[in-house]
């Protein structure tokens, strides 16, 4: 039914590092002072702000940054239960004939 | 070693079964719009249009921020460029795409000063370290951008500085895809929304779509989990009957968007009557600041009209953002249009759809 699956991130994609203007990329907040935070991925550290945040955030947190400034803190509990979700309900389907 | 909130939605065991879920559940020939031009390169990268069903056609919208920037204001830019003491900043790709007669980047290799910059406030900075410089961003992008520029106008103001200004080419998305339905060209049975601009302005803009022209929609993250997961979410609504505006990204964005975000940018900017690439002049589809930021804005300091413009014969963008032609249906495409050298801006920008199929093929 399905066609060959040629699911899978490309080697020219994993090592390009180029900032892309809408890429938002979901960072951990290390460190908070005032209106700026450091922010870390795949330790890259990077200073961002948090004009557009209220509340702030916390050490530990996730957040989406794009184009230096954290624009939205990621809702831990949100994110865990809707991943669960699916996989509840996909355990389920694929157990279901058509 | 797993990245949080990235690796969990690149499970191919996932992808799997929720490609297995798609074929199962959808029977009616389907044609989704993805409006972003990040979902546009996730798509093509992860090879998503090549394991759904043949009969669900993935077509892109005018969601690349540069690819729909006018070429009338491409030419304003580079008229910018020339004037002496003008340092322009602006993000990436803004830089190749060819306007009627010259580019930034063919400006900038004649001595203007043309740089790119990572943040609003990098432009800022740059403005802080050379007072002698008049430092202009051009500011482009939808509203996941915008307020980036409204809180750097706002720390300028706090500081006055009286060398920095915005050419603001902001756009704003939801009216683009209610000119797109208005055009009647386009045949769609269901939206995949971008995430990020509804982290910044919430779903409630895209009920108006759903409901005028009865088009279902979904609220889709950037990895290939995401997008499955949202094209799943559209088929059902399809195959029930509904036509709802759903929320699949729910990490990324709230319901009622980022308030803070909308706050400053209301605060900065107003909306106003703007052109876009392939879509023309959209009512109050564009973004200038208020009258009480006159100081910095760039077209009160500089002369910046400029003659008619004149796109590329022949080159397709505009049909292209409209969802209404694909790139191998363009003469230049491949032939004389590369990424190398590039004819239009859906060639030049990471986010174009020529780039894509030129990229991955298709």
């Amino acid at each position: 039914m399905m066609k060959g699956f040629g699911f899978g991130e490309s080697e020219n994609h994993k090592k390009s590092k180029e900032t892309k203007m809408c890429l938002a990329v979901p960072m951990e907040v290390k460190e908070v002072s005032g209106n700026t935070a450091w922010v870390e991925l795949e330790g890259i550290r990077r200073e961002v702000r948090l004009d557009l945040l209220e509340p702030k955030p916390r050490p530990g947190d996730y957040v989406i940054v794009h184009a230096g400034f954290a624009l939205h803190r990621i809702d831990e509990e949100e994110a865990r239960e809707s991943l669960k979700t699916w996989k509840e309900f996909l355990a389920h389907a694929s157990q279901t004939p058509e | 070693m797993p990245l949080k909130h990235l690796s969990e939605y690149r499970d191919k065991g996932l992808a799997r079964k929720l490609i297995e879920a798609i074929w199962k559940r959808s029977h009616k020939p389907l044609r989704l719009m993805e409006v972003c031009g990040t979902h546009t390169m996730a798509i093509f990268r992860y090879g998503i249009r090549q394991v759904l069903p043949p009969h669900i056609q993935l077509i892109s919208g005018p969601g690349c921020p540069v690819c729909v920037t006018a070429q009338e204001e491409i030419d304003r830019s580079v008229k910018l460029a020339g004037y002496p003491g003008v340092m322009i900043t602006t993000f990436g790709d803004l830089f190749r795409v060819p306007g009627s007669r010259s580019s930034l980047q063919a400006e900038r290799s004649e001595g203007a000063d043309v740089r790119p910059v990572y943040s609003t406030f990098d432009a800022l900075r740059l403005a802080e370290a050379h007072p002698e410089k008049e430092v202009v961003f051009l500011g482009i992008g939808f509203e996941t951008t915008a307020p980036t520029v409204a809180a750097a106008v706002l720390e300028a103001a706090r500081k006055g500085l009286d060398n920095f200004s915005v050419l603001s080419f902001h756009k704003r998305l939801p009216p683009a895809l209610e000119a797109l339905m208005e055009d009647g060209n386009l045949r769609l049975d269901g939206f995949l929304y971008p995430g990020h601009v509804t982290t910044v302005i919430g779903t409630a803009a895209y009920e108006k779509v759903a409901q005028t022209y009865g088009i279902p929609g979904v609220v889709s993250g950037f990895e290939p989990v995401d997008i499955l997961e949202s094209i799943f979410m559209l088929v059902e609504q399809i195959e029930q009957g509904r036509v709802q505006v759903e929320m699949q990204y729910r990490r990324g964005a709230d319901p009622q968007g980022n308030l803070k975000a909308q706050e400053l940018m209301d605060q900065v900017f107003r909306p106003m009557d703007a052109s876009w690439r392939g879509l023309g002049l959209i009512p109050e589809s564009g973004l200038c600041l208020r009258p009480e930021f006159k100081a910095f804005t760039a077209e009160e300091r500089f002369d910046l009209r400029v003659p008619p413009a004149q796109e590329h014969p022949g080159c397709a963008c505009g049909a292209i953002l409209r969802g209404i032609r694909t790139p191998p249906e363009c003469p230049l495409f491949r032939a004389v249009c590369r990424p190398d050298h590039p004819l239009g801006p859906c060639m030049v920008s990471s986010e174009g759809t020529c780039a894509a199929y030129y990229k991955y093929g298709g």
